[in-house]
């Protein structure tokens, strides 16, 4: 299929640089891959731990141990920390690392650019963290208790604290299209000669989708954002009602880029599991085409109906028909792509690594938290369940299995391939179980708190809400905490040693694809010469 | 630092695309929401 | 290995024992209370059917699922079958299984659009009852356009409430049943959402709209809800009680309420002048009650976002200053204005500042002080 990579000229290049210049000058899709992944497990466990503050804190009722401000805070960052700081950069680091060895590349098509898009993320990171620590500080202004969302008028009465959050997604924002660009540029210029469209591995499909969604929704929230700064200090009203503005304006804006993230999240990690799931299962990807078609599909429809998520705003009976019936349509594309999955698997002949443990608790739980979404959509059921901890549990089940999970399954699968050494697959599969049962105690019984009344982002709830509280707190902690074992794993593999098994070019017996043709670890320069494929 | 050197066409095509896609982006930016409309309404009110 | 497998499985059933026999224990809450009217009951209905769909279709995945790992796998010997995508299956999967979803969609929309129609079109008749509901950071106020009252309702301390902290209020919203009631929802400042379960409705009142829902409810009771909106830092602290009485009941509650707002009215507009004794006494309790949320009984405030009123130089300062806060608010803060407030309660809370916690001003102010300042 392919022919191997020789550097023909030594004297051209000089293979890695050495010390900080390798890091902070990198132009090398490996290195940034990996900058971005070490970033994303660093804002993994910020945002971990503010999660674990959080459900400390509603582990009994009353108030223990943080002020409400506080508390709305860490919801605030646990949400911007999780979605802008770990998912998005870990799957760009995924995109980095594997697009150009997946399509016979010799790197991403504009290298220079790649360094800035992960360069600003730093600066973005500790711009989103003044944010939670200048309030502390005498002249701090107030916290912000305002929740991701960060809807006016409330987020008009927040300190400077919400100016350093506005900048610091603007950086973000930015980081993030130029990332895509990067990606468009090089799925469309750079494939190996040969590799059609329809030829191309899966994930970069999924990636090449996820980037288009991103520059289309992400200046719509910069705007969004640029005029909630206007309005808080230059005097404009656009979303402030006694000056003739109109605040559910920022709600639409919001989630005209909210509902589409939504995807971006989701995609990569759909990208991954059709790697592993035919890899584990030794026969190849159920209905190419269809996932294909699904994912355009999904992406298109999933632009269309973000006012789902305010449905008690008071729309009209007919804006609320169109976006509860588009709601319900994406339920066609994801469940073709979960029945390609189930199919996949279908007289396969399995094998259970940590990756496809992973894939299989993505289908189970991915597929739960879809139907129960598909019960969010309901707007007059959505009238009850709207703001209420049934939406936290749909939610976290949605992006846990379905972002994260399918992250953790990626590094688990290419793991060997970067470093050169196999995981220790018995501590993988403890990490699994820890990891699949601390997160359904933590938010399976927080469907029931929702139904029963208990809303969302309060810091103190009636006496009558505590057992399931307990229960989720402790599994919270459990959760939590297992992700230290994830780390120990992670730093195990990457030092090697004699404990671990040397992986080979092709770490699975069942991996297909380009990215196994080449070394493992890779040499720091691949596909200088483009492989044919037929 | 050091990288795989592009032939100039690849990457004069490269770079057009990344500037096609900034548009893009920038159209949308400035587009999918009464920004100015509503800036100049309040430069108006401030000439006043 | 075979028999490793189903040792792994083992924690996730005990999670399942553990969710089934919590689930068995009703007191805790694991489904919406009992609605309290037929728009509540239609959502109830529709929430079961989805549901239930849901279970179903979980229930059939879960399984097709569950078979294939167990007996799709190499340490069983199974071979993988390289053709299955190429079989009738799988050539035409892609247009049955969206057929199938379609199916299910169809369903769940069909009956989600009729119900969605009674709910949303609040019915224009005449004679429905009209209430007003405003949220303000961090209480309720309810105004019964139709009968002219107005009840401000707030949550109780803990001390005062027991067991119901956080769902009890001191002026319970006391409505009809038997009756049309139409809610008209606003905020006079961030985003608040009025939600009691068994009403089974929730909207949001945004500063600059008035959203409507509406119930007849059938049954008396007692129902409790939250404010479901992040509205700031005590968010947690908006219950809402309705309490459904019965119309003759209601009648009687009704001319209660408005004898004790019509001789509050009378009382402050009285051209007496008050002791300082008596506007410090009254002061008091309204400060308690209106300003101690957020400025602490002690009036320490909780900076930065709640600045102390104790030796404060609004507190202690000029008294023109003083009022024009109260009355007016601070623009960009949770102080909002307090001019629905009369001239003697204003008077009364103002002379309470000045004097309380150690703000030994001296100053007394008078209602006509306040009518002045207006």
């Amino acid at each position: 299929m392919t022919t191997t990579t020789m550097s023909h000229d030594e004297a051209h290049h000089h293979g890695a640089p050495t010390g900080w210049r390798r890091w902070l000058y990198s132009t090398n899709h490996k290195d940034i891959g990996t900058l971005y992944l070490l970033f994303a497990l660093t804002m993994l466990f910020l945002g971990g731990a503010s999660a674990m503050l959080i459900r400390a804190e509603l582990f009994q009722p009353g108030i223990q141990l943080i002020d409400p401000d506080l508390y709305n805070n860490l919801v605030t960052n646990h949400a911007l920390l999780m979605i802008f700081g770990a998912v998005m950069p870990a799957a760009a680091g995924l995109a980095n690392w594997m697009i150009p060895l997946m399509i016979g590349a010799p790197d991403m098509a504009l290298p220079r650019m790649n360094n800035l898009s992960f360069w600003i993320l730093p600066a973005a990171a500790t711009m989103l963290i003044l944010s939670f620590v200048v309030p502390f500080f005498p002249g701090g202004g107030t916290q912000i208790n305002t929740g991701w969302t960060i809807y006016p008028p409330l987020s008009v009465q927040v300190g400077m604290s919400m100016d350093f959050l506005i900048f610091a997604i603007h950086l973000l924002g930015i980081s993030s299209i130029l990332a895509s660009i990067n990606i468009i540029v090089t799925l469309l210029n750079m494939r190996a000669p040969g590799m059609t469209l329809m030829k191309m591995p899966m994930f970069c499909w999924t990636w090449l989708v996820t980037a288009f969604l991103l520059i289309l929704v992400v200046p719509v929230l910069a705007g969004g954002v640029t005029m909630l700064l206007f309005d808080r200090h230059f005097g404009t009203s656009f979303f402030d009602a006694a000056g003739g503005g109109d605040p559910v304006l920022f709600q639409h804006l919001f989630w005209f880029f909210g509902h589409p993230e939504v995807y971006i999240l989701l995609l990569p990690s759909i990208g991954v599991l059709s790697h592993v799931i035919p890899t584990f299962a030794r026969k190849p990807l159920f209905g190419y085409r269809s996932m294909v078609g699904a994912m355009l599909a999904v992406a298109t429809i999933g632009m269309v109906v973000w006012a789902h998520h305010q449905y008690t705003i008071g729309m009209s009976l007919g804006a609320v028909t169109y976006f509860m019936v588009g709601t319900i349509l994406i339920s066609i594309p994801v469940g073709l792509m979960v029945f390609n999955f189930i199919a996949t698997m279908w007289r396969g002949a399995m094998t259970f690594e940590t990756p496809m443990l992973f894939a299989i608790g993505i289908i189970l739980m991915f597929t739960f938290g879809g139907l129960s979404g598909v019960m969010l959509a309901v707007v007059p059921a959505d009238m009850q369940y709207h703001d209420s901890m049934f939406v936290v549990a749909h939610f976290h089940y949605v992006l846990m299995p379905g972002a994260v999970f399918g992250l953790f399954a990626g590094v688990f699968y290419w793991l060997p391939k970067w470093t050169g050494n196999m995981y220790n697959e018995r501590l993988g599969k403890i990490f699994f179980w820890i990891n699949v049962i601390g997160f359904n105690i933590t938010f399976f019984p927080q469907h029931f708190l929702g139904l029963a009344g208990m809303p969302r982002r309060i810091i103190d709830y009636n006496v009558m809400f505590t057992e399931f509280n307990v229960m989720s707190s402790i599994g919270a902690m459990i959760f939590g905490l297992s992700h230290l074992l994830f780390l120990y794993i992670v730093i195990q593999t990457i030092r090697g040693g004699r404990s671990l098994k040397k992986s080979e070019n092709k770490s699975w017996e069942g991996a297909k694809g380009l990215e196994w043709e080449v070394g493992s670890p890779p040499a720091f320069h691949t596909w200088e010469t483009a492989p044919q494929i037929k | 630092m050091s990288m795989p050197s592009q032939d100039d066409e690849l990457r004069r095509k490269n770079i057009r695309l990344a500037l096609i896609l900034g548009g893009l982006a920038l159209f949308f930016l400035l587009t999918s929401f009464p920004f100015w409309m509503n800036l100049f309404t309040v430069a108006g009110d401030l000439s006043r | 290995m075979c028999f490793k497998s189903i040792y792994t499985i083992k924690p996730l059933l005990l999670i399942l024992g553990v969710l089934l026999l919590g689930t068995a224990q009703a007191e805790y809450g694991i489904n919406f209370p009992e609605p309290a009217g037929k728009v509540a009951r239609d959502i109830y209905d529709i929430h079961m059917l989805t549901m239930q769909i849901a279970t179903f279709l979980l229930i059939i995945v879960f399984s097709i699922v569950l078979y294939s790992v167990y007996f799709h796998r190499k340490s069983r010997g199974y071979q993988a079958d390289q053709n299955f995508h190429n079989t009738w299956f799988g050539h035409w999967s892609w247009v049955i299984v969206p057929a199938l979803v379609l199916g299910v969609d169809f369903t769940i929309a069909h009956g989600a659009n009729t119900v969605l129609k009674t709910v949303w079109d609040v019915p224009k008749e005449k004679d429905i009852m009209d209430l007003k509901v405003t949220g303000h950071q961090w209480w309720w106020e309810f105004d019964y356009l139709d009968h002219g009252i107005k009840i401000e309702s707030r949550a109780l301390t803990e001390d005062k409430a027991g067991d119901l902290y956080l769902r009890d209020v001191d002026n319970r919203l006391v409505l009809p049943t038997g009756t049309k009631i139409r809610f008209l929802h606003t905020s006079a400042d961030v985003n608040h959402a009025f939600w009691v379960p068994e009403l089974a409705f929730k909207k949001d009142a945004i500063a600059g709209y008035v959203t409507e829902t509406w119930i007849e409810m059938d049954r008396e009771g007692v129902f409790r809800g939250q404010c479901a909106e992040l509205c700031g830092t005590w968010h947690s602290r908006m219950p809402i009680v309705v309490e459904a009485v019965s119309p003759e009941k209601f009648a009687e509650w009704v001319g209660k309420e408005k004898a004790v707002e019509e001789a509050a009215a009378a009382e402050a507009s009285s051209e007496k002048s008050w002791s300082k004794e008596e506007l410090m006494a009254k002061g008091e309790a309204l400060f308690n009650t209106k300003c101690a949320a957020c400025h602490q009984i002690n009036g320490t405030g909780l900076p930065p976002a709640f600045p102390p009123l104790k030796g404060s130089p609004i507190a202690t300062g000029a008294i023109v200053d003083h009022l024009k806060i109260v009355l007016n608010g601070k623009e960009g803060t949770a102080m909002q204005s307090w001019s629905s407030l009369n001239d003697l309660e204003i008077a009364a809370i103002i002379t309470y500042e000045r004097n309380a916690w150690g703000n030994d001003t001296g100053d007394v102010i008078q209602p006509a002080d306040v009518k002045n300042a207006r």
